[in-house]
């Protein structure tokens, strides 16, 4: 709900289309800022080259609009006239400086005389070199859109999106302040005023805004903060107390997610509630978990290593002898994510996914990640000491 | 239980503000605005928000691409760069070993080549969606004078053809495209 009685943070509800905004609602904007954020122009900028030299007419960049934010430009030759040099990085709104990285350009001569005219672009580090065809008339127009990115890629998580995103139901009919306020305002009886706009009502807004956010809104923050998948002042906390590993960029959505998934540990460790774990912890990068059980038990599978059996190799021995067994092994089969690079999917991989099932599994439980439906892929797929 | 936004994905260009929780009365609740500015977003102002992340959703190209020809050995062309609506790509791939999401192209001759999408894709929900070329603006990265056409063959398909100064067909050519 929007509005005095409902401030920040914006609360999902489903009950007004004219008050409130849905969370199916709020998962769209989330998928389509994602989408737009991937594909919308770098900037468009468009120059006007005169006999020898070059001025700027106009530019519109993710960076701001106008000279102050357009690259630098410089003219080389007739043929070449029209150099762009952007930074490597600009500070967007929030003050933060981003890379700024020019992966595509497009030129279009603006030219109204006649000839076959053409312009090219040469793309190097951000820096766009505009080519025309020997002869054109000056003056003329180039207009330029260079794509690329800037800052890192954006994930449903950074504008609040979650594949299980839901309304709230606590504040879905009335806000907390709006209920507050009509208790106060019958509390306060006939003496005072009951209309709007007056210094009795400025007063009971805030007074009910302020007990709203103690008594009602700090209640449900302390059961929400009580599971780390609802948490967030507590966050912290949770990713503490669970030993999760962080980097100092990871935003806060990566750590809930991680942290929710650690946090089921308190289940027992059953082949489903561990797929159920690993997915969550995972997300696009899970494809399935495979068991090796096998039906003859009174041939295991190789390798099964006991010591009044098959003894097994002395490395692997846990003091007496070795018990290994490929049927309390785990192979976890996996996928990088479009989008995400190989430094995520392998932090991914060899950290969190490392740390949770290290928690979780029995200590005679043995396992290893792949790529693909089986093998591995040198240098990427966890192979050691662990995999059979 | 996983959600399913409202409406339909980025490349339907079926977008309605109201997908976003935009409505033409958009009110506050009890009529009561904004008591802190710097605290509270105001339903005006969300729907605003709502009003022009449709109008850029409607425009956004789906797809900017890169590709190298091979016209030496001769093969299929090289993938450079890819930024979708449904992943970016930065690490390039060759045209007929396109990864999972991502579209292949194939070698037509010099400076020709075929570029494959799929015929649905899915947004980070899991929703999918129908995809059909629209429109295609292509350009050749360089640095002598050259030009490229595009055509769009089949609803999924785009065939782009490089030619030089000369309007010789262009061997090697570097193109980008954007994709609608």
């Amino acid at each position: 709900m929007f509005g005095a009685f409902a401030p920040l943070p914006i609360r999902l509800t489903n009950v007004s289309a004219t008050e409130g905004w849905t969370a199916k609602q709020q998962s769209r904007v989330a998928a389509d800022l994602v989408g737009n954020w991937r594909t919308a122009p770098l900037a468009t900028i468009t120059v006007q080259v005169a006999a020898s030299s070059v001025t700027l007419v106009s530019y519109f960049g993710r960076n701001g609009v106008g000279s102050a934010y357009a690259p630098t430009l410089t003219y080389t030759s007739a043929t070449k006239p029209c150099l762009l040099t952007w930074n490597a990085s600009y500070t967007d709104a929030l003050e933060i400086e981003q890379p700024w990285s020019v992966r595509h350009g497009f030129a279009q001569l603006q030219y109204p005389g006649s000839g076959a005219v053409g312009a090219t672009v040469a793309i190097t580090t951000n820096t766009i070199d505009v080519v025309v065809s020997a002869g054109v008339t000056t003056p003329y127009y180039i207009t330029i859109v260079i794509f690329g990115e800037w800052g890192p890629e954006r994930n449903i998580g950074d504008y609040g999106g979650d594949t299980e995103k839901r309304e709230n139901v606590t504040e879905s009919v009335a806000p907390y302040a709006a209920q507050w306020w009509r208790e106060l305002r019958a509390a306060r009886g006939s003496a005072y005023s009951k209309n709007q706009y007056t210094l009795v009502d400025f007063e009971n807004v805030a007074v009910a805004r302020m007990m709203a956010a103690c008594f009602s809104r700090n209640a449900e923050k302390l059961t929400a903060n009580a599971t780390p998948a609802h948490a967030d002042e507590k966050l912290d906390y949770w990713a503490q107390v669970l030993a999760i590993p962080r980097q100092p960029s990871d935003p806060r959505w990566v750590i809930r997610k991680a942290c929710a998934a650690h946090f089921k540990l308190a289940t027992a460790p059953t082949v489903t509630e561990i797929e159920t774990q690993i997915s969550e912890l995972l997300g696009d990068a899970f494809v399935a978990i495979h068991t090796f059980e096998g039906t003859d038990l009174d041939n295991p599978p190789n390798p099964t290593y006991w010591p009044a059996g098959i003894h097994g190799p002395t490395n692997y021995s846990i003091g007496g002898a070795t018990w290994l067994t490929r049927r309390s092994h785990i192979r976890v089969e996996v996928q990088q994510p479009t989008g995400m690079s190989l430094a995520e999917f392998l932090q991914l991989m060899e950290v969190q996914l490392h740390q949770l099932l290290d928690r979780i599994l029995p200590a005679w439980v043995t396992w290893n990640w792949s790529a693909g439906s089986d093998g591995f892929r040198v240098g990427v797929d966890r192979i050691g000491v662990d995999a059979l | 239980m996983a959600i399913v936004p409202e409406g339909s994905p980025l490349w339907a260009r079926t977008v309605d503000f109201a997908h976003y929780g935009g409505n033409v009365e958009k009110a506050n609740y009890l009529s009561r605005g904004a008591i802190d500015a710097l605290t509270d977003v105001d339903a005006s102002q969300f729907a605003r928000l709502t009003a022009d992340l449709a109008s850029v959703t409607r425009t956004a190209p789906f797809a900017v691409i890169r590709l190298l020809c091979d016209d030496t050995t001769p093969a299929a062309p090289t993938i450079e760069y890819v930024h979708m609506a449904t992943g970016v790509r930065l690490t390039s791939y060759v045209g007929t070993s396109a990864p999972a999401g991502y579209p292949s192209a194939a070698r037509n001759g010099n400076g020709d080549v075929t570029v494959t999408f799929a015929s649905s894709y899915t947004d980070p929900y899991g929703v999918a969606n129908a995809f059909t070329v629209s429109h295609v603006v292509p350009g050749v990265v360089g640095t002598a004078v050259s030009r490229c056409v595009a055509e769009i063959p089949t609803s999924t398909t785009v065939r782009l053809r490089a030619f030089d100064a000369a309007d010789a067909a262009l061997s090697n050519a570097r193109i980008n495209f954007m994709v609608w």
